[in-house]
């Protein structure tokens, strides 16, 4: 067998192969790390409005909260293709990482909206037209949180 | 100072990592056997596993700032040389698809204890026989148990694939083998 070791070194002095900084590494997992918790956060928070528009209007709301799913679906997505460039992720069956993703997403997002966050978020302003319209034929009735009238 | 020769492969990646760049010949001495083998089993032709696994140690190179020295360096070289042979083989196409086995769907219903008809010894040889004619991932999990003596978890890290689906994978590769002979 031949001899690789002088091939190669031979190779990286001659080409000038130059390892990567430790920060580029630091920073990838930095980002990757906002990258997950980013889609993970949205996907909760379109769970949540969801959730608010089916308790608001019954599971046959008009309009159906259509974009709400598919954004939710897309961002589990994105957050799953993050989370499998982690070294412990494939410990875990990819079926396992769907379901548990879903369940964290659907489960928080429920609760969101049973704990109220949707009545004091609709009353900033920045978060107004989420729940005001804004998009026609998507108003939506401010009723307040069903746990008031407890 | 200690001698090169009596540090672990993760010492050494520091010593290069902080000073040494030249030692990084002593893990290419260390690993470029057993990865050419490894390499030449997977892809079937020694020349094109020998320029796989000197892709890969150049890859390595670049990439070892991003080594964690609390791991296993053996497990993380293994993976690079291990992809860079399936893009290998995915360049030559000579890999041969479960699908196209359609013999083998059939036959993995048997309830024939696999274990039972196989010592360590058989298994090599039936292996080293007939490789090329598993599946790469079949071919991987089983040449890395029985010709590189890993463990299911250095092959779990390898492959990047659950202890389960190791062990799925070892289980179905068995069974074509012997239906193979």
């Amino acid at each position: 067998m031949t001899d690789l070791s002088k091939k190669i070194m031979n190779q990286i002095e001659k080409e000038h192969v130059e390892m990567k900084p430790k920060i580029y590494f630091v920073a990838g997992y930095a980002l990757l790390g906002v990258g997950l918790a980013g889609a993970m956060l949205t996907s909760i928070m379109f769970s949540n409005l969801a959730f608010h528009r089916f308790r608001m209007h019954g599971v046959f709301a008009r309009p159906f909260p259509l974009i709400h799913l598919l954004l939710i679906i897309l961002f589990i997505l994105l957050g799953l293709k993050l989370l499998k460039k982690y070294e412990f992720s494939h410990k875990y069956s990819l079926w396992g990482l769907v379901i548990t993703m879903i369940t964290a997403v659907v489960l928080f997002g429920f609760l969101m909206d049973r704990l109220g966050v949707n009545e004091r978020l609709s009353r900033r302003k920045h978060f107004e037209r989420l729940y005001q319209g804004g998009v026609k034929g998507y108003y939506i009735e401010r009723r307040p949180s069903p746990r008031l009238y407890k | 100072m200690k001698k090169i020769d009596s540090l672990t492969d993760e010492e050494v990646v520091e010593l290069v990592r902080q000073k040494d760049k030249e030692q990084y010949a002593v893990i290419i001495k260390r690993y470029q056997d057993k990865l050419v083998r490894y390499s030449t089993n997977l892809i079937g032709d020694s020349d094109k596993a020998e320029d796989c696994v000197q892709n890969a140690f150049i890859k390595a190179y670049v990439n070892l700032q991003g080594f964690n020295t609390k791991k296993k360096f053996s497990s993380w070289i293994y993976r690079i040389v291990h992809n860079e042979s399936i893009n290998c083989i995915k360049k030559y196409k000579k890999e041969i698809s479960l699908e196209k086995n359609s013999w083998v769907k059939f036959k993995f219903f048997s309830k024939d204890d696999v274990e039972e008809d196989f010592s360590k010894k058989e298994a090599v040889e039936m292996l080293k026989s007939n490789l090329k004619k598993l599946p790469v991932n079949y071919r991987s999990a089983l040449t890395l148990y029985y010709l590189e003596d890993r463990t299911y978890e250095e092959i779990a890290e390898v492959l990047k694939a659950p202890i389960g689906t190791v062990g799925t994978w070892m289980g179905r590769g068995k069974k074509m083998l012997k239906e193979i002979i």
